[in-house]
C-alpha cells in the first residue's frame, strides 16, 4: 500500500516564502483576504486574520488580478513584494527555490504551484544543466497508479534474498552523534513506508532502531565504530564504506562536544573525546583484502546482501568491477558534491569527481565488462530531487541514496554550521539535550513520508510520460536525457 | 626521518568588524514584549554578545550571525528578517571574492582548516583552478591519517639546479661544481603584493614570519636595500638590470634572488655561477607569447631557476586583441615544453599569481610548478579587502600600517600553517607522500574539460563552446 501524504506544517511561525505579504495598520479584520485567495495565504482564529502565510503565496503577479487580495481588500492594507529574504536563503547548489519547494513538497506532499523551481539548483553544471526529453499530452491516471518504482537490490546469481525496495531511494548513513534519535527514527520509519531501507552511518546501531532492523543497512566502516556481531546479524543489508564523497581520502570526525553519554556509550568510547574514524580501512591494502572483508560478513550473516560505498576518484570504474569480482551486490558511488557532516572545505569542493561524471563512467564499464546486470549500481552525493534521481538512473544507475534532501525536509536550511558548538542549531544534526527537543519524530516521519511520496509521483508521472512501466527500464536510457551546453543534435544513443 | 615539519599556530583576533555575508535586519516596532525572546534563545548568543564596533562605529550582529534564521522563524510578530549585506558583496573583486576573503581571514585568525557541514555549496565549475579536481585512492597505503595521522608527509621542495648524476675523477674526487640547490620545508615563498599598502614593519613582520616558517621573503632589490636589517638567508631580492648595475645590494649577499630577464642574462647567469656559486638565481620572464621559447632557452643556458609570474587574477597580459592565459594552462605548458626538452628535472619553475586558496598550491604544482610565490593571500589574512584604488585611498579599512608586528606574523603563520595542513590533507587523500612527487602529476587530477569529453561527449556529443 503506497503511503499517503498528509499536510504537515512548519514548526516555524514564520515560513520563509519567495513572495512576502505585508499587512498594514489600515487592516480592520474584515477577512476579505480570506475569501479572496485561493491558496490559503490567509487564515483566522478566534475572528482574527492570523499573519499571512508566505509560502504559499503567488506572488505579485497574481496580486495584479483583478479579484486578488491585495485588490478586494477595503482598506488597502495588503502588498505582496518579493521577498527579500529569497536573495540570501540558500547557496548555488540548493538555491532558495529548490530549499523552499523541498520544504513545500514536505509540508503538502505536492509539488509547489506557485513558480518555485524544484527540479533544479543553480550550481550551473550536472544536472543542473540537464533535461529530461519529455513528451507533452495529457497522462494516463491509471498508468500513474499501475507504474512500478520498485529496484532490485540483489541482481546476482547466487542463494542470497532478492531484496527489492519500493523507491529506488535508499537512506544514506548519518551516524547517530552527527544526527539525533528523532532524525534517525523519522527517517526509518518514513522509508518503511515505502518499502525501503535506511543505512546506520558510522555511529552504531541505537537501540531505538532495532524494532526497525528489517529496514536497516548496518554500515562498516574505518572506525568499527559501534559495530558487534549482532548488528551485522540484524540486518538484511551490510554496507561496507570505504570513502565519502564530502571527504573522499580523510577520515571521519566527530568533535568531542558531540560524543555525548549516549553517543559515547553506543559507539564504546569516551564522554567528550574526539573520534577520529581513520582512512582507509587499515586492514585492506589490496582487492584480495576487500575480499576477505567481505566474505567475513558474508559468514557472519548468511543472509545479508553486502553493499561496496566508495567514493569517486579516476579510476572508479576499476574499483566498481573490482567490488563486483569481491562479490559485492550493491555498489554505492558517492560523488563529491553530496554529504551532510563536517568536512574540510577543501575537501568538498575539490577531491574528487562529481557524481554526474562517475555514474555514466561507471555504468559503461560494467556492461563493457559484461556483468552490469548482475550488479545494482547505486549513486549519491547532491541528489536534490526527484529530477535528479531520475537523471541518476537515465545516466546508469539503479537508484540512488538520498541524504541533505532529507534533513532540507526536516527544515534544515544549509547553514552549514552542523558542528559549531551545540550542533545544529534547528535540532536535527544534534545530540545536544535542548537543541534535540525541537525535532519530534511523528512530525519528521511525516514530513519525509510526504517528500518521498512527492517524488514517487513526479518519477511515476515521468515514466509514463516516457511510455516506460517500471523505474527499471530507465536505467541507462541517456538518449532521455539533454545537455543545454551541449550541441542540440548531439541526443545519445547508449544503452 | 626528519623532525616532522611543524608550524605553530594561535589565535589572533580580527582587529576589525569582517561583514557578515548576510544582514540581519531587526524592525523593534511591534514589539510584543515575550516573555523569552527570541533573541534570549540564539544558539550562538548573536543577541547578547553584539556591540558597536569602536573602529566602524557598525553592529557587530551581521559578522556573529550564522545564518540559521531560528530567530526569523520564530519571532511571532515577524520583526526579524535578513537580506544581501551590500558591505560584504563589496568586498574586493571578482577574483578575489568576498567568499575568499573570509575564509582567508578565518584561516588566519584561527590557524585552523575551513570545516562546514552540509556538503559542497559552490557552482558546478569554474574558470581557472575551479576547473580541476584532484583525485583520491580507495585504498592507500597503510597508517596514513592525514593531519592526524602517525604517517609523515613531506612537503619539502628543492630551488636551484641540481646535476642529473655525478661524476669522478679517476682518483674518486668528485668533478664539477656539484649540486647548488636549496631547498624550503614547503613549496610556497610570501612574495609582497604589488600595489597593495606596504609599510617598513609591515615587511619586517612578514619577514619574520619567512625566517619563522622556513622560506623567503620575496621582495623588491630596493627595499632589501633599504632595510640590512633583514636576514639576507631568508630574503629573496628581486633585481632588475639597473639595480644589478646599481650594485647594491649585492646578489651574492643573498642565499636566492631573481633576476628580471634581459638580452644577454645567459652570460650574467653564468659569471654570477662562477662568483656566486651557493646563489641560486632564479630568471623572471616576461609572460608574452614567447615566454615559452624564453624558458627553452634559459633551460639550455642553465638557469637554476625560471619565475612565471602572473597578475593578481592569474592571468598573463593579454597580446593582439588574444586572450589573457590563466596560470594553471601557462604550467602545464611550461612543464610539457621542459618535458619535450627531456630536461624538466634540471630547472625549477616558480610560479605567481592568483594563488588564494591551499587547493591553488596543490593544483598548480600539479600543473607543474616547483614553488609558489604567494601574495595577496598574505595580505588579504591581515584583513586586507584587496581595495582597487588601495594606491589613492588615504585610510586603508584594514588600518594596515598599525598592524602590531606580532599579530602580523601570528597571522601569517596561521594562515600558512592551515594551508599546509590542508595540502597535507589532499595529498593524503591522493596517498601521495611527497610534494615533489605531485609536480606534473597529471593523473592526480582531473580536468573539467576532460571529464565533460570523456563521460559526457559519448552521450550528449560536442559541447557549445568547444570549437568543431
Amino acid at each position: 500500500m503506497t503511503p499517503t501524504a498528509k499536510h504537515t506544517p512548519s514548526r516555524y511561525k514564520n515560513v520563509i516564502g519567495k513572495y512576502r505579504v505585508r499587512r498594514s495598520s489600515a487592516c480592520q479584520n474584515c477577512r476579505t483576504c480570506i475569501t479572496a485567495c485561493p491558496h490559503g495565504v490567509f487564515t483566522d482564529s478566534g475572528g482574527k486574520v492570523l499573519l499571512p502565510l508566505d509560502h504559499l503565496c503567488f506572488g505579485p503577479a497574481c496580486a495584479a488580478g483583478e479579484g486578488s487580495c491585495v485588490h478586494r481588500c477595503p482598506n488597502q492594507a495588503l502588498t505582496v513584494t518579493l521577498n527579500p529574504m529569497y536573495e540570501v536563503l540558500g547557496d548555488r547548489r540548493w538555491n532558495a527555490d529548490l530549499v523552499m519547494s523541498t520544504w513545500y513538497m514536505a509540508e503538502t506532499g505536492r509539488v509547489p504551484e506557485n513558480g518555485l523551481e524544484y527540479r533544479i539548483g543553480g550550481s550551473g553544471g550536472g544536472f543542473d544543466r540537464m533535461e529530461i526529453v519529455l513528451p507533452d499530452g495529457p497522462v494516463d491516471p491509471q498508468a500513474l497508479k499501475e507504474v512500478s518504482t520498485r529496484i532490485l537490490l540483489n541482481r546476482r546469481k547466487d542463494d542470497r534474498p532478492k531484496l527489492s525496495i519500493g523507491l529506488p531511494v535508499y537512506g544514506g548513513g548519518m551516524s547517530f552523534g552527527s544526527v539525533n534519535l528523532a532524525t534517525m527514527i523519522s527517517r526509518v520509519r518514513a522509508l518503511t513506508a515505502f518499502d525501503s531501507l535506511l543505512c546506520t552511518g558510522e555511529g552504531g546501531f541505537p537501540d531505538a532502531l532495532v524494532p526497525h532492523r528489517d529496514h536497516v543497512i548496518t554500515q562498516v566502516a574505518t572506525g568499527l565504530f559501534g559495530v558487534r556481531e549482532e548488528t551485522i546479524q540484524y540486518v538484511p543489508v551490510v554496507e561496507f564504506k570505504y570513502a565519502q564523497g564530502a571527504k573522499p581520502g580523510l577520515g571521519g570526525h566527530l568533535l568531542g562536544d558531540k560524543v555525548t553519554p549516549a553517543v559515547a556509550r553506543i559507539r564504546e568510547a569516551v564522554v567528550g573525546t574526539s573520534l577520529f574514524s581513520p582512512f582507509p580501512f587499515h586492514s585492506v591494502y589490496s582487492v584480495e583484502d576487500h575480499l576477505k572483508h567481505l566474505d567475513w560478513i558474508k559468514q557472519v550473516n548468511p543472509r545479508a546482501l553486502l553493499a561496496v560505498k566508495v567514493s569517486t576518484p579516476t579510476d572508479v570504474d576499476m574499483v566498481a568491477v573490482g567490488s563486483y569480482y569481491a562479490g559485492a551486490h550493491i555498489i554505492h558511488l558517492d560523488g563529491s558534491y553530496g554529504g551532510t557532516g563536517a568536512a574540510p572545505d577543501i575537501a568538498k569542493k575539490n577531491i574528487a569527481m562529481p557524481i554526474e561524471y562517475a555514474i555514466p563512467k561507471v555504468h559503461r564499464f560494467l556492461v563493457q565488462e559484461g556483468v552490469r546486470d548482475e550488479v545494482t549500481l547505486i549513486a549519491s552525493g547532491g541528489l536534490r530531487t526527484a529530477h535528479d534521481i531520475a537523471k541518476a538512473i537515465a545516466l546508469g544507475a539503479d537508484g540512488v541514496v538520498t541524504g541533505t534532501a532529507d534533513l532540507v525536509a526536516l527544515e534544515c536550511l544549509r547553514c552549514h554550521n552542523c558542528e559549531s558548538g551545540r550542533g545544529c542549531p534547528r535540532g536535527i544534526a544534534t545530540t545536544d539535550p535542548e537543541l534535540r527537543l525541537q525535532l519530534d519524530e511523528d512530525w519528521g516521519t511525516q514530513r519525509l513520508i510526504n517528500l518521498y511520496s512527492c517524488w514517487r509521483d513526479q518519477l511515476a508521472e515521468i515514466l509514463v510520460r516516457l511510455g516506460l512501466t517500471s523505474i527499471s527500464e530507465l536505467v541507462g536510457r541517456t538518449d532521455c536525457l539533454r545537455h543545454l551546453d551541449y550541441e542540440p543534435s548531439g541526443g545519445g544513443r547508449q544503452r | 626521518m626528519p623532525k616532522k615539519y611543524h608550524i605553530h599556530t594561535e589565535t589572533a583576533p580580527n582587529r576589525h568588524r569582517m561583514p557578515g555575508r548576510a544582514s540581519l535586519i531587526d524592525w523593534e516596532e511591534g514589539c510584543l514584549r515575550c516573555a523569552v525572546c527570541v533573541k534570549k534563545k540564539c544558539v550562538y548568543g548573536v543577541y547578547q554578545n553584539r556591540r558597536i564596533d569602536p573602529v566602524s562605529l557598525a553592529d557587530t550582529a551581521d559578522m556573529l550571525c550564522k545564518h540559521c534564521f531560528s530567530c526569523v522563524q520564530n519571532c511571532p510578530n515577524r520583526l526579524i528578517s535578513k537580506s544581501v549585506n551590500p558591505e560584504y558583496e563589496l568586498l574586493g573583486d571578482d577574483y578575489w571574492t568576498p567568499s575568499i576573503l573570509s575564509t582567508l581571514n578565518y584561516q588566519a585568525e584561527t590557524g585552523k582548516i575551513p570545516v562546514s557541514g552540509a556538503g559542497y555549496s559552490g557552482p558546478f565549475s569554474g574558470p581557472g583552478f575551479d576547473a580541476i579536481w584532484t583525485d583520491m585512492s580507495e585504498i592507500v597505503r597503510p597508517t596514513r591519517d592525514g593531519i592526524h595521522g602517525r604517517e609523515y608527509i613531506s612537503t619539502l621542495t628543492d630551488i636551484g639546479r641540481k646535476p642529473q648524476f655525478l661524476a669522478f675523477d679517476p682518483d674518486g674526487r668528485l668533478v664539477g661544481a656539484g649540486s647548488s640547490h636549496l631547498d624550503i620545508p614547503l613549496p610556497m615563498i610570501l612574495s609582497l603584493p604589488a600595489g597593495l599598502r606596504l609599510g617598513p614593519a609591515l615587511i619586517r613582520a612578514t619577514a619574520a614570519a619567512a625566517r619563522e616558517l622556513g622560506t623567503f621573503l620575496r621582495m623588491p632589490a630596493r627595499l632589501a636595500e633599504d632595510m640590512p636589517d633583514l636576514d639576507p638567508a631568508q630574503v629573496m631580492p628581486c633585481f632588475d638590470r639597473a639595480s644589478l648595475a646599481q650594485g647594491r645590494p649585492r646578489p651574492r649577499d643573498f642565499r636566492l634572488i631573481e633576476v628580471e630577464d634581459f638580452d644577454g642574462i645567459e652570460d650574467w647567469l653564468a659569471e654570477f655561477r662562477r662568483v656566486a656559486p651557493k646563489t641560486v638565481a632564479t630568471v623572471r620572464v616576461a609572460m608574452d607569447s614567447c615566454f615559452l621559447d624564453r624558458l627553452a632557452a634559459l633551460t639550455e643556458a642553465g638557469a637554476p631557476a625560471v619565475h612565471l609570474a602572473t597578475d593578481s587574477h592569474g592571468l598573463s597580459p593579454a597580446e593582439d586583441g588574444g586572450r589573457a592565459t590563466f596560470i594553471a594552462d601557462l604550467l602545464r605548458q611550461a612543464h610539457l615544453r621542459l618535458i619535450e626538452m627531456g630536461r624538466r628535472d634540471e630547472i625549477t619553475l616558480l610560479a605567481a599569481g592568483g594563488i588564494a586558496l591551499a587547493e591553488h598550491v596543490a593544483k598548480a604544482i600539479i600543473c607543474g610548478a616547483d614553488v609558489l610565490c604567494v601574495d595577496t593571500a598574505l595580505w588579504a589574512g591581515l584583513e586586507c579587502r584587496v581595495c582597487s584604488d588601495c594606491g589613492s585611498r588615504v585610510v586603508c579599512p584594514a588600518r594596515l600600517e598599525t598592524a602590531p608586528e606580532a599579530w602580523v606574523v601570528q597571522r601569517l603563520l596561521n594562515l600558512v600553517g592551515a594551508w599546509h595542513n590542508q595540502l597535507l590533507e589532499v595529498m593524503g587523500a591522493m596517498g601521495m607522500r611527497e610534494i615533489r612527487r605531485l609536480r606534473g602529476e597529471v593523473g592526480r587530477a582531473m580536468f573539467f574539460e576532460d571529464l565533460e569529453r570523456d563521460s559526457f561527449g559519448p552521450i550528449f556529443g560536442r559541447r557549445k563552446d568547444r570549437p568543431a
